[in-house]
């Protein structure tokens, strides 16, 4: 009796539930408006932007909404539920596969794409393209890290050089910031195939959206070696163990932004910043601190003390693009937005209020472009970068273990031709590879 | 020979100095985020960290700006959705925990038990397994985005019966002749609860009211799920952590904590103002099943 009692009252809820959702159940997407979504510092700058697009559209018909959404966190705000996201909104070309597996992305329209592809840097529009298929509109290509560095502390020939560049903070009792526990930036020691660079790449293939192939060529020969026969993973490792050997806790300290800031702000006998290798973000407030002193550069040769040669240390590049969400009710408007706000004029705006690196060419051939600091450092490492594809845990995951471990020097004492340092990195460049032997 | 009994007070003085000692860790221990918390609010220099705990310069600045700089982030806006939401919460989830505990402690029906053991077992279900299906449901019935305050709301008090445990073991404390006498002059059940129980149990009330009030007021998983980005929608939680994003953070690092010292303002007022009903409300409610 007890038993059917609780049946039926739970019966009766159900039906209750199911009634009112029938009764409701009409369709929340987005409403007639179209929403864009960029980072909270860029909110006014956008409502500059959208001011002057209502202007120059007065029969648009569409009202615009804002919200906040930045692009290095597109993936986990759009794929919360890509149907209610915004229809334009921003992303770190790094996202862009998983954004597609989502379904959160537009293809834009052939006619289009000729004309970004003229009027914006190649490198930048083929890092929206996706089998065949364009998912972006560009607006930005800083999205990198080179050096910032003090220059009461550290001179213009020193900052080529990682040793200069220590011993000058060594000398006076200041320190160089690199995160050498972030698998984004552990990278500067492996990649890199310009000129002077160690020769590591990183390749990464799909079937679809799916990964179906990825790999190193870290167990081949570093560059420029005559009579010895190191690989770029042991020449990269070697490298790192002498930074850490020699000058950690004396003038080199690993660590995120927050350290970044600790050093700046230093103690009571000023700041204690030497040197950074850190990105545009960071730009302002180094800036602020530093004064007068205050100078960015390409990132610095590193010496191998295995092959006794000079490395350029490479970086990891990408860019910013504003994507359309292919739930809006407004397609063919919100595609006509995005190219606005990515338009020549939009991207210098930006520039002017925000210092984003335009990847439009006019934009970015300006003067003003050309004598920012930052800018101009980005530029320098830019030949020496490797373009950031959908890089997934097979690559952040070994690059993170290794500098860590390194860092903290577990089981790592010595040099890389110690036997369990070999056996690390031979399984540190196995820990790449996905569907290859 | 030395002597070998020490008196009583000197073992008593040695104990309690090293009771004292541990207690004094411990609430350093504790006391110390909060300590550089404040401090931070009152930092002068920019950036999200410091070196040294006391800052070069002090300043009022922080908690000036939080409330009249709106160029990028709208505090004011959050604090009022965030309070609005909480006392709706707060009245609304009272009343109910209230009505159900006089009911299962007084009535006495067919369902009572099973009820009691249904909810039983509900509740050991973890609610934030269901935060996706609960989310979807809103949305079929258009209550996230715009309407999202009201999703909220609903959401926050949806399960509120199901705490009833406390509140229903004080009213069990209450003699049942009051009731009884109460109804023998007449009063209906009804009556009996607002003039002779409400009265007398003040303190689960007021118990009752600080719980409901503190879930809200620092919920976030909902809220940015709901809030889906519109700054328009945000509560303090969600709007404060997008102020430690990595393009914000190294300016906004010492608003954060003023704003964070702001947000615990209301909680830590009710708290000291109804203190002693408070002990007196978990305590009654536990001393008779």
């Amino acid at each position: 009796m007890k038993k059917k009692s609780i049946i039926s009252l739970i019966a009766c809820g159900a039906l209750a539930l199911t009634a009112t959702l029938g009764a409701t159940a009409c369709n929340s997407n987005g409403g007639n408006s179209i929403t864009v979504w960029v980072a909270a510092d860029e909110l006014p700058t956008l409502n500059k932007m959208l001011d002057s697009f209502r202007e120059a559209n007065p029969d648009f018909g569409v009202e615009i909404k804002t919200g906040i959404g930045g692009s290095g966190d597109a993936l986990s705000n759009v794929s919360t539920d890509p149907t209610v996201a915004a229809d334009v909104y921003c992303y770190a070309n790094d996202q862009l596969v998983d954004l597609i597996n989502y379904q959160a992305l537009s293809p834009i329209p052939e006619a289009t794409v000729a004309k970004l592809k003229e009027e914006n840097y190649l490198n930048a529009v083929m890092s929206g393209e996706h089998n065949g298929e364009y998912y972006g509109y560009p607006y930005a290509a800083d999205n990198g890290y080179f050096l910032y560095y003090n220059k009461a502390v550290v001179s213009d020939t020193q900052a080529q050089t990682l040793e200069g560049i220590l011993q000058a903070c060594y000398n006076a009792g200041k320190y160089f910031i690199y995160n050498m526990e972030e698998a984004w930036y552990v990278g500067a020691f492996f990649l890199g195939t310009g000129e002077n660079c160690v020769g590591g790449t990183y390749t990464i293939e799909y079937e679809g959206t799916t990964v179906s192939k990825s790999y190193t060529n870290f167990s081949e020969k570093a560059a420029g070696q005559t009579d010895t026969e190191y690989t770029i993973a042991q020449v990269g490792a070697q490298a790192m163990i002498d930074l850490v050997a020699t000058y950690k806790a004396d003038c080199f300290t690993s660590g995120d932004d927050d350290t970044i800031s600790q050093y700046l702000n230093g103690d009571k006998s000023g700041t204690q910043f030497g040197a950074c290798i850190s990105g545009t973000w960071n730009a302002k407030t180094i800036q602020e601190h530093l004064g007068d002193n205050y100078a960015a550069a390409k990132l610095p040769t590193f010496h191998s003390s295995l092959t006794n040669k000079d490395y350029q240390m490479g970086s990891l590049a990408g860019f910013k693009l504003f994507g359309v969400n292919p739930n809006t009710k407004y397609t063919a408007k919100s595609h006509q937005l995005a190219a606005y706000l990515t338009s020549e004029a939009m991207q210098e705006l930006r520039f002017t209020e925000l210092q984003t690196g335009p990847s439009n060419k006019n934009a970015a051939e300006k003067q003003e472009v050309k004598d920012n600091v930052a800018q101009a450092a980005i530029a320098a490492q830019a030949p020496y970068a490797t373009l950031q594809g959908c890089y997934t845990d097979s690559y952040w995951n070994p690059m993170k273990q290794l500098g860590a471990d390194i860092y903290g020097e577990k089981e790592i004492k010595g040099s890389v031709t110690m036997s369990s340092m070999l056996a690390k990195l031979e399984l540190f460049v196995n820990n790449f590879k996905v569907g290859v032997d | 020979m030395a002597k070998k009994f020490r008196s009583k007070k000197a073992v008593e003085r040695g104990t309690n100095a090293v009771i004292y000692i541990i207690l004094t860790i411990i609430s350093i221990v504790w006391l110390l985020p909060f300590m550089y918390l404040i401090i931070q609010s009152l930092r002068g220099e920019s950036g999200s960290s410091t070196m040294y705990f006391f800052p070069k310069e002090w300043t009022f600045d922080n908690y000036i700006k939080l409330f009249t700089d709106k160029t990028i982030f709208n505090f004011p806006r959050w604090y009022g959705t965030t309070l609005i939401i909480s006392l709706c919460v707060t009245v609304i989830q009272t009343m109910i925990v209230l009505v159900t505990s006089y009911a299962l402690s007084r009535l006495r029906f067919k369902l009572r038990k099973p009820l009691m053991n249904l909810m039983l077992v509900l509740g050991m279900f973890p609610g934030f397994m269901s935060m996706t299906a609960v989310y979807f449901i809103l949305k079929l019935v258009g209550l996230t985005q715009d309407m999202g305050l009201v999703g909220l709301i609903i959401v926050y008090t949806a399960s509120s019966c199901m705490g009833y445990y406390i509140c229903k073991g004080f009213f069990d404390t209450i003699p049942k002749s009051l009731d009884e006498a109460a109804r023998i002059d007449g009063a209906s059940r009804q009556q009996v609860f607002f003039k002779i129980i409400l009265p007398l149990a003040k303190p689960i009330i007021i118990y009752t009211v600080l719980t409901a009030f503190m879930a809200p007021w620092g919920e976030y998983m909902f809220a940015s799920l709901i809030a889906n980005g519109s700054q328009e929608n945000f509560n303090v939680a969600v709007g404060l952590w997008q102020m430690l994003q990595r393009e914000t953070k190294q300016e906004y690092f010492t608003r954060f904590c003023a704003a964070a010292v702001v947000v615990s303002v209301p909680i830590t007022a009710l708290f000291f103002w109804l203190q002693k009903y408070y002990v007196q409300g978990v305590t009654g409610g536990s001393v008779k099943g």
